[in-house]
């Protein structure tokens, strides 16, 4: 009793070393009562339906405890997450349609550049959410992480930075280019 | 104004049963670590030291 009175009190990082060192599968119990519901509901806005939804959970929580001690806490353990999550779920989607979606992206891209001005917050906020949900599915979903990881995690530059291990112009600029692809999306629906 | 990203957000609840198929295949995996462990480092280690003689310790 007195151990779970302690596990429950760690934080998601001392929690964390703890399960690297000890391996303990209880432990890995404690980090995914906290986590599971979180992964599961990222997991729903990439499957198609909510067995594949599960599915994804079980093979992520698997990786997760497999590759768990390549955090090396550079950033908060929940941002660490989120990118490893929406990693997993970005290269699951892409597994199948990544050929055909490139090929109509770059024709899309160079169509594009001149004719969107710099797209604000504001525009982004705007949007009607049954529809941004559709362009989401529609547009890359390496576009779709990182917008999601802005405007649904709150994650600020600097966290996308540690998490995506990608430099601050280069932030932004996906950023930039990822708003431009779902605005454009969700102006041909 | 209110945010769309956050409007799409799925809050369903987690199936119940899925924790313990994840429990029990990260227990498998632990397993299968621990025998990997202890066939590859541990008991070579252990006939190491006990075919050692005396000097090769203190070399």
């Amino acid at each position: 009793m007195k151990s779970t009175v302690k596990t429950s009190q760690l934080s998601d990082e001392e929690l964390v070393s703890e399960i690297i060192k000890t391996k303990d599968s209880t432990l890995f119990a404690v980090l995914y009562d906290r986590y599971a519901p979180l992964v599961y509901n990222k997991c729903l806005g990439f499957a198609k339906s909510k067995v594949q939804a599960e599915d994804l959970t079980h093979d992520i929580f698997i990786k997760l405890y497999v590759k768990l001690n390549s955090f090396k806490g550079t950033s908060k353990f929940s941002t660490w997450l989120y990118s490893f999550t929406y990693n997993f779920c970005v290269n699951f989607v892409q597994r199948d349609s990544y050929k055909n979606k490139e090929e109509t992206n770059e024709g899309a891209i160079n169509n594009r550049a001149s004719v969107i001005d710099e797209i604000t917050d504001n525009d982004i906020l705007k949007l009607k959410a049954e529809k941004l949900q559709q362009a989401l599915s529609i547009i890359d979903p390496k576009d779709k992480m990182i917008l999601l990881m802005k405007y649904q995690d709150d994650l600020s530059i600097k966290e996308l930075q540690t998490a995506l291990d990608i430099g601050e112009s280069a932030v932004k600029m996906r950023l930039k280019r990822a708003k431009e692809k779902v605005i454009e999306t969700y102006n041909k629906l | 104004m209110e945010n769309p990203f956050k409007k799409i957000l799925h809050q369903e609840e987690l199936p119940k049963k899925l924790k313990g198929k994840i429990m029990s295949d990260i227990s498998f995996i632990k397993l299968t670590i621990d025998i990997a462990d202890l066939l590859v480092v541990k008991y070579p280690e252990t006939i190491e030291n006990f075919l050692k003689t005396k000097e090769d310790k203190t070399n």
